[in-house]
């Protein structure tokens, strides 16, 4: 046996088009499994070319509350065998703390929380009618532990689902379905880049001394946490998250 | 263009190192890295590894050794001697362990001293003097055993006489290795060394789950999976913190604990 071989497993990975989803798929497709990609936008020619040629790739919107069943209902017909689930879409929609709305707040939480939950129940359904066991992995981050200043709603988002990991993992374990997660620290994705290069002081500097490893995370670097959470290697791991952060969070003051 | 492919699992040719590699799952873990095709030092007391490989008809590419972790001075000749042999390892793993088994009552300061040299003294100057030659080189990943009694006490419950609850001294080492561990991290990190830990869950050896079944069911009773651990699920930790594939993971302490500390 392989012990990192997902032969004959299948998974859905939200939040795939782009950035950690878009590794993480690549990454669990590399190890064997067929994989089922799914973005917010339709498929371009751009994002065509991003994608292995034969793998599905499924649009649709998960913030309305029909999102999560109507996305599980494409993928399961798509790929009837699946036993995987990376829920991994989420976004950031804050505002400086004053400016912030009741309207992003929201925003945030459905997508980030409550469409997540909404994906693994209707999932699990799937899979108990069929006597299936499974395995779902959850991206939290770095923000569901460690606060950020200006970022209180995906802060609060991520530290939900930081818990939301452990209490499915222990309703899930009597349905043989394992429920772990990853905490990326700061990784270079169409989300954060924008946000470092446009920033008038060098956070990127800041952050190489901070992060002990010396330098931001590409989404690649969150694929094998990923691939080894879903594999045989990791048959007792539950409600675990792995911190993918070169280090960032455990030491005080970074390098001066 | 699609990016670059995730960092590989691959451990072929690596150079690892399993100290106490011939307990219960430390056997395991070696195993499993030498169908890896890595390069395996596998030491624990007097001839338990020699006896292993010859015993278990492993293959060539593990080698045993003998060490006792306890003893710092022997340690260091243990270090200085098999870097100069087999150059220094990619990877190192700690899987000693030393522990009284006495009740907390009972405890002499003397057992207490005596455990907690095996379990911290000793590991330290183990995984400093690798991690040193590790950094010095540039590169490295290190994983040192914590126990999820290094993070929960243990439920005296479980444990019904004659047998002694997991003993304090035990759980105290373990939780310092968690410290140790994130010190490491922060100190050999600029220079490319990881570290890590693990933490087992319930993990009872073959004998103790032959010779005490109720103990067993009443440790799977506490673990959401609803089961003990078997050795073979501690290795396949081992393998991926040790790989490329968790080369951002640095400073970490995974529970390997069928969700034990989840609720």
């Amino acid at each position: 046996m392989n012990a990192f071989s997902l032969d004959a497993h299948a998974a859905l990975v939200t939040g795939s088009s782009q950035g950690i989803g878009h590794a993480i798929a690549l990454g669990l497709r590399d190890a064997g499994a067929r994989v089922v990609f799914h973005g917010l936008s339709e498929k371009s020619a751009e994002l065509g070319a991003a994608l292995p040629a034969d793998a599905p790739y499924l649009a649709c919107d998960l913030l309305p509350a029909t999102g999560p069943e109507t996305l599980l209902a494409a993928a399961f017909a798509a790929e009837p065998a699946l036993d995987t689930l990376v829920c991994n879409a989420g976004s950031f929609f804050d505002l400086p703390l004053l400016e912030m709305t009741r309207e992003r707040w929201q925003k945030t939480l459905d997508l980030n929380v409550t469409a997540t939950f909404f994906l693994v129940q209707g999932f699990v359904r799937r899979l108990a009618a069929a006597a299936r066991p499974g395995c779902i992995v959850i991206t939290s981050s770095t923000n569901g532990f460690q606060a950020e200043a200006d970022s209180s709603a995906y802060d609060a988002s991520k530290g939900a689902l930081v818990m939301l990991t452990r209490s499915l993992a222990v309703s899930l374990a009597p349905l043989g379905i394992r429920v772990n997660g990853i905490a990326p620290g700061l990784i270079r994705t169409p989300l954060t880049h924008t946000w470092l290069e446009t920033r008038a002081d060098d956070l990127v500097k800041h952050y190489e001394k901070k992060i002990l490893l010396g330098t931001v995370g590409t989404p690649a670097d969150c694929a094998g946490a990923v691939v080894f959470l879903c594999s045989p290697a990791a048959r007792y791991l539950t409600g675990e998250i792995i911190v993918i952060d070169g280090g960032l969070t455990i030491a005080q003051i970074g390098r001066m | 263009m699609l990016p670059p492919t995730p960092p590989p699992f691959d451990l072929s040719h690596r150079d690892l190192w399993i100290i106490g590699g011939a307990g219960y799952l430390g056997r395991a873990v070696v195993t499993l890295l030498a169908s890896m095709q890595a390069r395996v030092l596998c030491a624990d007391l007097d001839d338990r590894a020699h006896r292993m490989v010859a015993d278990a008809g492993l293959p060539p590419n593990v080698t045993p050794a003998t060490l006792d972790a306890n003893d710092t001075a022997a340690v260091e000749r243990f270090v200085t001697e098999h870097c100069a042999a087999r150059g220094v390892p990619h990877g190192l793993a700690v899987m000693t362990y030393s522990s009284t088994g006495k009740r907390l009552d009972d405890l002499t300061p003397e057992d207490f001293d005596r455990a907690n040299h095996g379990n911290l003294t000793g590991t330290f100057v183990l995984a400093r003097a690798v991690s040193q030659r590790m950094a010095a080189r540039g590169s490295g990943s290190v994983v040192l055993f914590s126990s999820m009694y290094g993070t929960v006490s243990p439920d005296p419950g479980a444990y019904e006489a004659p047998m002694n609850p997991n003993p304090i001294e035990y759980g105290v080492g373990k939780a310092g290795i968690q410290q140790m561990t994130r010190y490491f991290a922060v100190h050999f990190g600029p220079r490319a060394v990881r570290c890590n830990a693990i933490s087992p869950g319930p993990f009872p050896t073959v004998a103790t789950q032959q010779a005490h079944p109720e103990f067993i069911q009443r440790l799977a009773k506490k673990v959401p999976l609803g089961r003990i651990g078997q050795s073979s699920e501690i290795a396949g930790v081992v393998a991926f913190l040790l790989s490329d594939a968790a080369s951002y993971i640095n400073g970490q302490n995974l529970a390997v604990d069928g969700g034990w500390t989840s609720w």
